[in-house]
């Protein structure tokens, strides 16, 4: 492990600076467990949050989120103490913490949430700072491809679960997940159930890494180990099963759920089995365990029946209770021999005795050896499966992921920690400090335990048990010591798991020769798509931002006429022809000025004559305006024009050493489509001033002007009138702009006035 | 009174500052209290029209429909409001040394000229007078834009100019159309004669008016004139534009469909949601495209405006809501980016992500406050973004335009993208020069009020989101003619 000291503004800590951090999830776990043992379950608090949508704060804390607020806080204390071990000395180490209590705090907002939206909201919390604390060693670029990587991932089924919960939401008419349960069979029936599922299940899938989505978690092993047990193991990743225990009580009954939830989970868990073999590095390897074990749980989730429901509680509970303290003693390697990786680490109990104790009981419960509390969970299981009455096919796969896992728990427990001893000297191996021996040999201390008196649990298990199949009558749970069937699935895993581990090394090269095959699989799908994306946004971009300002111009006169002439077509207006009475010959001739001018400045190269001809359309305009009825303005606009074309001219002259325009550099191909662009635009501006100017005019407000202007207004000039006084703010408005018109040419002058100087 | 104040103060304090140009100390000090000022007659705004629903005056005194009025409803009032805020944050901006833009005498003016526009357009009920204050606003940002006086500015001016005159020309056009349909400029008596005028006649005209207003709002495919100009500019005025010039298109639109001309033809909502979702698309890709940090935010502008015409193209009650929500939002949390890559650019000299790193080791806090804006830009909850999703989400799922929803949600996964590829190049990446430290003397206390006030607000959006919700809800409800 990289140990950097980026140059950073925070000092190094030492341990006991950060061991009181751990007093906060401490509190928190004893308060919780003393209130599970005085206060029956189910807890109902109401808080109000966003009433305007119906989103409240409705707090629902039955036995499946009081097993999981158990974990959250039992598993966050350990965590947090073993971090004070493990980050001791790191300048980062104050940041991990406070980000890990931020995680903390949202993982239990989403599992006592009962409002789908407030549980999603948490529910993005957790990938955000499992982004951040996955990034942790941000100087490294695989570190930050690997936290982009399961940010994306978990955000894209984030963004479907969002669509799933609306929709769930749209159907049932509430966002309450117990009333949803209560108004299921009103809804059962509706065509978009299934849509609404599938969404949900995708948001699901990539939280809790299930196929085709799981590549993320083992790339996640980038995290410091406290962050891989806490986040990649216990917690977070068990969010999507949480979601999907939680909705079991509504969909178990349907078909499409109990096939998709075994299907998905049975492939993953084989998968994540496989992919195990394949690697080295025992951090990564225990990633792909718990893919697994994510794997087994979705299928639990998904087989109908109350032994189902007591499979998935005893499951979750035993794997939190030997996979944290095996991450933790992959970390303890890590620290003591200074690698994980498992060709280079035999014999290390010779130095690290406490650990290798801790290894070899968690590995005993891995491997659902009698006694211990691995044991307990796979009874449950297989009493499931017998119940359910699944497929050969499912139970050949969970024998041999069961295998798989006996094989890891003896690389972990044995072939790291006994045998002869190949650790280089120069390595200095060493124990661990207390703070990182505690947390694992408490765990495993207490799986011991609850291995030999299961019934210990058995209230916190049923209970959760209820919660997820609510037939499940909570007074007859006792793990059942029904033998003869689990010591049969018990010994043939354990057969077929020693000659996986005694095989270990062929099959890690068997499994590399077919490395190949990756290629089609849905990480390299990932990069692919990772790698397009930037070369779709350059094709696109160099497509729409050219820089070209003639072709924009084409292309938003060329869209804008396409959607004029759609309109008119769409619509198929009546036309009815003007009446001519004002197309008086004065008139027509100043139109024919303004034309012939406007086209002329098309052709002209020189400055002075540009001017002119422009001044010419001015002249136009207040011809016309002089012949239809107001002298007023046709005056005006003869002085501004006469003053406008003086000014430039003599400006331009003044400017002795302008050149001639240069042909404005169109592409010569561009220029016949420019030209219809032209045309089309003109002729449908034109169809269109013919269309309103063959409707009756509502001619109310000048008759209102020319009737008020002179008593109301005491002005003889109507046009005067209406530009000072009935409509002041639209003069207003036009000298600001001549105004400000000014001040923005400030800048363009003094330029100006440099380039001469 | 009340309901001119958007245009009388901004354009008296721009005068003054015309007064007092040549003493640029007394002028920075007479812009900020003029902005002030503003955003107290716009908080007095807000509190009038929740407690009357709209305050109106006309000039003059005439009678309807012959003066022009201004009238501030709900929407005006939360529109101003904005403007007056980012008018403020922009001036504040001045006191720090973080990209703030070098002092030009006719800069002062030139920020209040464009709030003049902006402000005026909020509050005018008259199509005609709605048009002159987009001239205002056009003349003032070619000003803003070409007080650089770079070539590169003068370039991006240029492009400016030519796309945003073909739209403001296409506006009177339409404008002129309308009146001589209708004989009405007055926004009430312009929709009434609209509602009896023949349909046939009455979409080719509502139509050409949208097109003019889609221009301003830069959707595709007319946004050409955004990315080539807002990356020459100045780090506050940059956060003024990215906060106003769009919206005063988008709050047209919203004027237009759903108040004035509403009920507007289905097709046109139907072609506003596809333009919308193209929008989103093509603006989004762009940002992931881009490697300049300002050229990025600019392409998520387009992509944002996408949402916001979507909810509008959604044409009820609760998509205006969203609309009006969504505007707000990305008012500050657009031009709080835009600010806070500007000390970004402070801190490292670099706007180029490839030439910068190690800021979340070096400046922690720029790192957290960037993650939050980030994450509101993207929508992740419980940030403002977040609301503003699920509305538009919401009601097209409502709806059932599927396809619509879904574009929203996928295009939400590459603007993560591209936030994500800021922190990793800026923040996370050490930087390409180990030797390199932050400096040491930076002036950006300002700098640091100006976003800090922004992160509130959108933090507050985002936490507490109520208040917000209920009164865009009351807005959309009151310009579809219902009592809140």
């Amino acid at each position: 492990m990289a140990r950097d000291s980026h140059h950073t503004n925070a000092v190094a800590v030492a341990p006991a600076a950060l061991l009181p951090y751990s007093l906060l999830p401490g509190t928190l776990f004893v308060a919780l467990a003393y209130l599970l043992a005085v206060e029956p379950l189910p807890w109902a608090f109401a808080g109000s949050w966003v009433p305007a949508l119906q989103v409240d704060f409705a707090v629902h804390i039955d036995g499946l989120a009081a097993q999981f607020l158990l974990l959250i806080t039992g598993v966050g204390t350990l965590v947090f103490v073993y971090g004070a071990g493990y980050l001791a000395g790191e300048a980062k180490a104050r940041r991990v913490f406070v980000l890990l209590l931020l995680f903390m705090a949202a993982m239990i907002g989403a599992v006592i949430s009962d409002n789908l939206i407030v549980l999603f909201v948490f529910w993005e919390l957790t990938s955000v700072l499992s982004f951040l604390l996955v990034g942790y060693h941000h100087e490294q670029e695989s570190a930050r491809k690997s936290a982009q990587q399961a940010l994306l991932i978990t955000g894209v089924g984030g963004l479907s679960l969002l669509a799933g919960i609306i929709l769930l939401g749209e159907i049932a008419g509430t966002y309450s997940i117990q009333q949803l349960i209560s108004r299921v069979p009103q809804f059962i029936g509706d065509t978009r159930l299934n849509a609404a599922l599938t969404l949900i299940f995708l948001g699901a899938f990539t939280k809790s890494a299930q196929l085709p989505f799981h590549f993320w978690l083992p790339n996640a092993m980038a995290a410091p180990t406290p962050v891989s047990a806490y986040l990649h193991s216990a917690t977070m990743v068990k969010l999507g099963i949480y979601l999907l225990a939680r909705l079991d009580a509504a969909f178990s009954d349907l078909l499409f759920w109990e096939y998709t939830l075994v299907g998905v989970g049975t492939l993953t868990a084989v998968v994540a089995a496989i992919q195990t073999l394949r690697e080295g590095d025992l951090k990564r390897i225990l990633a792909w365990s718990t893919v697994a074990t994510l794997g087994t749980l979705t299928m639990l989730v998904g087989l109908p029946g109350n032994g189902a429901a007591l499979a998935v509680a005893t499951l979750l509970f035993a794997h939190a209770l030997y996979k944290a303290p095996l991450f933790f003693v992959a970390g303890n390697l890590d620290h003591g021999a200074g690698t994980r990786a498992i060709d280079q680490l035999t014999g290390m109990r010779r130095y690290m005795p406490w650990t290798a104790a801790a290894a070899l009981v968690a590995a005993l419960s891995m491997a659902g050896l009698p006694l211990s509390f691995g044991f307990i969970a796979k009874d449950a299981i297989t009493l499931a499966k017998a119940e359910a009455e699944v497929l050969h096919l499912v139970s050949y796969a969970t024998l041999f992921v069961t295998s798989i896992s006996v094989a890891v728990a003896a690389i972990a427990a044995i072939h790291v920690f006994w045998g002869r001893d190949t650790v280089p000297r120069e390595a200095h191996p060493h124990e661990v400090p207390l703070t990182m021996l505690l947390p694992p040999l408490l765990l495993v201390a207490l799986g011991l335990l609850f291995g030999i008196a299961p019934t210990l649990v058995d209230p916190m298990l049923g209970a959760a048990a209820h919660a997820i199949a609510p037939d499940f009558d909570a007074a007859t749970v006792d793990v059942s010591y029904d033998l003869l069937p689990v010591l049969e699935a018990t010994f043939g895993a354990v057969v077929f798991g020693v000659a996986v581990y005694l095989g270990w090394d062929r099959l890690h090269a068997l499994l590399d020769r077919v490395s190949h095959l990756d290629r089609v699989g849905p990480e390299s799908w990932y990069w692919r798509k990772l790698k397009f994306l930037p070369r779709l946004a350059a094709w696109q971009t160099r497509l729409l931002q050219h820089g070209l300002l003639h072709r924009y111009l084409f292309t938003v006169i060329g869209v804008v006429t396409i959607a004029a002439v759609a309109l008119i077509y769409a619509a198929q207006p009546d036309y009815h022809w003007p009446a001519v009475d004002t197309l008086s010959p004065p008139v027509l001739g100043a139109a024919l000025l303004i034309s012939i001018a406007a086209l002329t400045t098309l052709f002209v190269r020189d400055h002075l004559v540009l001017v002119l001809v422009s001044g010419l359309v001015g002249y136009g305009s207040a011809v016309l305006f002089l012949f239809t009825g107001a002298p007023d303005l046709a005056f005006t606009q003869f002085a501004v024009e006469t003053v406008f074309v003086v000014v430039a001219a003599a400006v331009l002259l003044k400017l002795r050493r302008m050149e001639p325009l240069r042909r404005v550099t169109t592409e010569a191909r561009f220029r016949p489509l420019a030209l219809v662009v032209a045309v089309v635009f003109g002729a449908t501006m034109t169809a269109l001033v013919l269309l309103v100017a063959g409707l009756p005019f509502d001619s109310g407000l000048a008759e209102f002007f020319g009737a008020q202007s002179l008593p109301a207004a005491h002005g003889r000039n109507v046009v005067n009138v209406i530009i000072v006084d009935f409509r002041a703010l639209d003069t207003l408005g036009e000298i600001a702009v001549l105004a400000f018109a000014l001040l923005a040419a400030l800048p363009l002058l003094k330029l100006a006035r440099e380039a001469r100087g | 009174m009340l309901a001119l104040t958007p245009l009388l103060v901004p354009l008296a304090t721009a005068l003054l500052c015309v007064l007092t140009q040549a003493r640029p100390r007394w002028q920075l000090r007479v812009s900020a209290a003029g902005a002030l000022t503003l955003l107290l007659c716009a908080l007095a705004l807000l509190q009038q029209v929740q407690h009357a629903g709209v305050v109106s005056v006309v000039g003059g005194n005439w009678p309807l429909p012959f003066g022009v009025e201004f009238a501030a409803d709900r929407l005006s009032a939360v529109m101003v409001l904005v403007a007056a805020l980012m008018v403020n944050v922009a001036v504040l901006w001045q006191w720090s040394d973080a990209d703030a833009a070098p002092s030009a005498p006719a800069l002062q003016p030139l920020l209040h000229g464009l709030v003049t526009g902006a402000g005026a357009a909020f509050v005018t009920a008259d199509l005609f007078n709605l048009y002159v204050w987009f001239e205002v606003a056009l003349i003032c940002s070619l000003g803003l834009l070409a007080q650089g006086g770079a070539l590169r500015q003068l370039d991006a001016t240029l492009k400016y100019f030519a796309l945003n005159v073909f739209g403001t020309v296409l506006l009177l056009a339409a404008v002129g159309l309308l009146y001589a349909a209708t004989g009405h400029l007055n926004f009430s008596a312009l929709g009434e004669a609209m509602a009896k005028l023949d349909a046939a006649v009455a979409l080719p005209l509502i139509g050409v008016l949208l097109l003019a207003f889609l221009i301003k709002a830069a959707a595709f495919p007319f946004f050409a004139w955004l990315p080539a100009s807002y990356h020459t500019l100045p780090a506050p005025v940059l956060a003024l534009f990215a906060a106003l010039l769009t919206k005063i298109g988008v709050y047209a639109l919203i004027r237009m469909l759903s108040d004035v001309l509403h009920p507007a033809p289905q097709l046109l909502y139907d072609a506003l949601g596809w333009i919308a979702v193209v929008s989103m698309v093509t603006g989004v890709l762009g940002a992931a495209y881009h490697w300049d940090m300002r050229r990025i935010l600019a392409f998520h502008s387009i992509s944002q405006i996408g949402y916001i015409l979507l909810a509008i193209a959604l044409a009820s009650r609760a998509g205006d809501a969203a609309a009006i929500f969504f505007t707000v939002h990305h008012s500050l949390v657009k031009a709080g980016l835009f600010l806070v890559v500007a000390l970004v650019f402070r801190y490292t000299g670099h706007y180029d992500l490839r030439c910068i790193g190690g800021l979340y080791a070096a400046r922690p806090g720029l790192g957290a406050v960037f993650l939050l804006l980030a994450l509101a830009l993207v929508g992740i909850p419980p940030f403002s973004g977040f609301w503003g999703k699920y509305l538009i989400v919401r009601e097209a799922m409502a709806q059932g335009e599927y396809l619509w929803a879904a574009g929203a949600l996928l295009v939400g996964v590459i603007t993560l993208y591209s936030m994500m590829k800021i922190w990793l190049e800026a923040f996370w990446k050490p930087h390409p020069d180990s030797a390199w430290r932050p400096p040491a003397a930076a002036r950006v206390t300002a700098a640091w009020l100006g976003v800090g006030a922004l992160v509130l607000l959108t933090l507050w959006m985002g936490l507490y989101p109520d208040a917000m919700i209920r009164y865009v809800t009351d807005a959309s409800t009151a310009l579809r003619g219902g009592t809140p």
